[in-house]
């Protein structure tokens, strides 16, 4: 049969109306996906959730506790807080920041808590990155009671991570004639590492280590920084060493098995980070490092860890924590290729905290980013503090370049 | 578009199935959307939140069963609600929670309760207090996600702010016009039913057969003619129910646009009613309180109610103008078209009915015709 062109102007009319009739049609047999659904369990024995070592189970106080834990005890509220402050630090578990700032209660919001209260809430500020906060408490705390060398040591690191040696050194020489000297050759020796005297700062700590009656948690906590302070002086044998040592006196430690990680990815040593962080994905922090080894051997974990990352930066973000931000600049940085993002929340995380780790990643997103200028002001903080890190350094000179 | 919007913020939201569990604050998750009585929607609070509160752990085994939350669902729904309340400025809204199963997030399980809250009508916004948990861990806080016809609001609640107002933004004028548009450009049924009446613009109805209307301009007059009716028709009863003086049923509405485009195709093939202004005016009267719906999920209350139904409706003009005006050439070549009145029109009127017959069916009936 042949078409006239009548016939065609006919379907000219025609075709479109099918069209739609069809368009129409399958809209409404295919309606928008549905998200997620919530489940009911197949059985009355499906385990829904472990639960992570000691609960301080408000459900399980007695009325008298309960009434103890609304009035005005210092002494109950600090002891409490105190414990959920020791399970954050062998957990990093971020529930146990909450549960510890709860414990203290009304005291939390006073201007003027109780000396203890305040060095407690200093703690805690501290590790949600509020540093500022964290020092007007300890000052406070300082007033109140000079000797308090928990508060000096607290201090004094919180005013390196902010960059501020000078009244670091402060702290550490009044801390000399409070405190155990390993405390105050760790508290010189970390202001040291960051501003160009990591060798000396190296070598008295190594002999005040040499000390034998040393408490396991404090000598795992000062050969962490001697292998940090090895690694900024570019001995990454070295460097390794000492955090393998801590990781075997303390295998919890996540500080010295995330930096061990990072003098493991210097090298390329990918399999070694895998095998060093495969079982050790709850923390985010951890999680990054090793979803960098996967990226880089090419292992097929990468994409499920990779995918897990970006669902925890997200729901950081919707709850408006920016306690990550070194680490997401990082992620963007080395699993997103994204440097132009990498290099703004890398100089937001500056803003807050600098450390050699922030300074690098800043600096290294400037790179990457091919925006030497936007790392000014970090480049001119390096110089003045003169830190010494080869990596930094070298990452200084390609950027003036 | 609503739909579409509140299925991509719970895909966000709860992209699931972490497949390692991660170290995280508290959070709860409450995603609401604005209903006619007020909001409703889902919370997804952590069992291991609940476990220091009500106490989820019977056995002392470190490890939380369905059996035991399941047995312990009407002590966790009631903590629950005496710590979400919402009121309106004529009263506090009713919530009512109803227990939906578990859901994984990145940390762990969680446990799924269906919000729904009625609260006294046209009371204006809706103030929410949310209380769960700060006295046990004060850095929890709670991720809310409202929707509220196509904007969607994300807000949180901490210890510091424990109450939020599910603010109406109001839309810009330019997005009330834009969604006049949207809405008669993806809505088949109006554009189905204009074409219907349209059909036979180019033909002329004499002894009871269909001749080629004599010259174009008499064509464009009866299109302007057929779109007017329609224009006035839907423009009026869309001020009527927006207005809430005449309401009806959304599915008899529905069902009835279905069939008012069935009755126009009919009559394309056995002309009854001789006049296409007449079917135009009197079936547009349902088309308009198909609009109303959409303008009821945007919400008028509280805000200039006329700005509002005039951008909507001078968008739907927009978009049906350019409808027309992409179908007049089509129409101009049809006019000579010998075969048009046997062939053409019957066809497509037959298809147009068709798809309208599996409309009316499922609407009525309320199922699904794949």
């Amino acid at each position: 049969m042949e078409f006239s062109s009548k016939q065609r102007r006919l379907w000219l009319f025609a075709a479109p109306l099918l069209l739609l009739g069809v368009a129409a049609a399958v809209t409404l047999a295919h309606p928008a996906p549905a998200s997620a659904v919530p489940y009911i369990p197949r059985g009355d024995e499906e385990v829904l959730e472990t639960l992570p070592g000691p609960v301080a189970n408000a459900w399980l106080r007695t009325p008298a506790e309960t009434a103890a834990s609304t009035t005005l005890d210092v002494a109950a509220a600090v002891s409490r807080a105190r414990a959920e402050l020791t399970l954050y630090q062998q957990s990093a578990d971020p529930r146990y920041l909450g549960r510890a700032e709860a414990a203290l209660g009304t005291f939390w919001d006073e201007p003027a808590p109780p000396e203890p209260v305040l060095v407690l809430r200093a703690r805690i500020r501290q590790s949600n990155h509020e540093f500022l906060g964290a020092l007007g408490d300890l000052d406070h705390a300082l007033m109140l009671s000079p000797d308090d060398g928990q508060a000096l040591l607290d201090r004094a690191s919180i005013r390196t991570v902010l960059g501020r040696y000078d009244a670091a050194r402060e702290d550490c020489r009044a801390l000399e004639r409070l405190t155990a000297r390993l405390y105050v050759v760790v508290c010189r020796a970390s202001v040291a590492g960051s501003t160009g005297a990591a060798a000396s700062g190296y070598a008295e700590l190594s002999r005040a280590l040499s000390s034998p009656r040393i408490e396991t948690d404090d000598k795992c906590w000062a050969e962490s920084l001697l292998g940090e302070l090895a690694s900024r002086l570019g001995q990454r044998a070295r460097a390794e060493a000492h955090f393998r040592s801590v990781l075997t006196a303390c295998p919890t430690d996540s500080y010295a098995r995330g930096a061990l990680a990072d003098v493991l990815l210097d090298l390329d040593r990918n399999a070694e980070v895998v095998a060093l962080l495969a079982d050790q994905t709850r923390q985010d922090a951890l999680l990054l490092r090793l979803a960098i080894a996967e990226r880089r051997s090419h292992a097929p974990e990468f994409k499920a860890h990779f995918e897990d990352l970006s669902q925890r930066f997200e729901e950081a973000r919707l709850r408006g924590s920016s306690v990550h931000r070194r680490e997401e600049a990082r992620f963007e940085l080395e699993l997103r290729d994204a440097g132009e993002r990498a290099l703004t929340l890398a100089l937001e995380n500056f803003q807050v905290q600098r450390e050699v780790a922030d300074v690098r990643i800043a600096l290294e997103s400037a790179l990457t980013a091919r925006q030497p200028a936007r790392a000014r002001d970090v480049i001119a903080f390096a110089r003045s503090s003169g830190l010494e890190d080869p990596r930094i350094l070298g990452l200084m000179a390609s950027l003036s370049r | 578009m609503k739909r579409a919007l509140t299925g991509l913020v719970c895909a966000l939201l709860l992209l699931l199935a972490a497949r390692a569990s991660a170290h995280k604050p508290s959070d709860s998750y409450l995603i609401l959307q604005r209903t006619a009585a007020g909001a409703s929607g889902r919370w997804d609070i952590a069992l291991r939140d609940l476990e220091p509160a009500v106490g989820l752990d019977r056995d002392h085994d470190g490890m939380i069963n369905w059996g035991e939350l399941r047995e312990r669902l009407p002590i966790v729904t009631a903590y629950a609600s005496a710590r979400l309340h919402a009121s309106t400025a004529r009263g506090a809204c009713t919530l009512t929670l109803a227990p939906q199963g578990v859901v994984p997030h990145s940390d762990g399980k969680y446990l799924a309760l269906g919000v729904d809250w009625s609260c006294p009508r046209d009371a204006g916004p809706i103030v929410l207090r949310y209380d769960l948990l700060f006295d046990l861990d004060a850095q929890h806080r709670c991720v809310l996600r409202y929707s509220d016809g196509d904007t969607t609001q994300a807000l949180v609640f901490s210890k510091a702010r424990r109450g939020l107002t599910l603010s109406h933004v109001a839309p810009r004028f330019a997005a009330i016009v834009r969604l006049g548009i949207e809405h008669i450009l993806s809505g088949y049924d109006h554009l189905l039913f204009l074409g219907a009446l349209l059909l036979p613009a180019v033909l002329r109805r004499r002894d009871g057969k269909w001749l080629p209307a004599s010259d174009f301009r008499s064509v464009l007059l009866d299109v302007l003619r057929t779109v007017t009716a329609f224009t006035v028709a839907h423009s009026l009863t869309l001020a009527l129910s927006a207005a809430h003086w005449v309401v009806l049923p959304s599915r008899f509405v529905e069902s009835a646009i279905a069939a008012s485009i069935i009755l126009a195709a009919l009559n394309n093939l056995f002309p009854v009613l001789d006049a296409d202004r007449s079917l135009a005016f009197g079936l547009g009267l349902l088309h308009g309180f198909g609009f109303a719906a959409v303008l009821a999920d945007v919400g008028l209350a509280g805000r200039s109610f006329v700005h509002t139904l005039f951008g909507f409706n001078l968008g739907v003009e927009i978009g049906q103008l350019a409808v027309v005006i992409a179908l007049l050439p089509v129409l101009h070549l049809l006019r000579r078209s010998r075969h048009y009145p046997k062939l053409g029109l019957p066809i497509a009127s037959t298809v147009v009915m068709l798809v309208a017959c599996v409309w009316l069916v499922e609407r009525a009936f309320d199922l699904k015709i794949s």
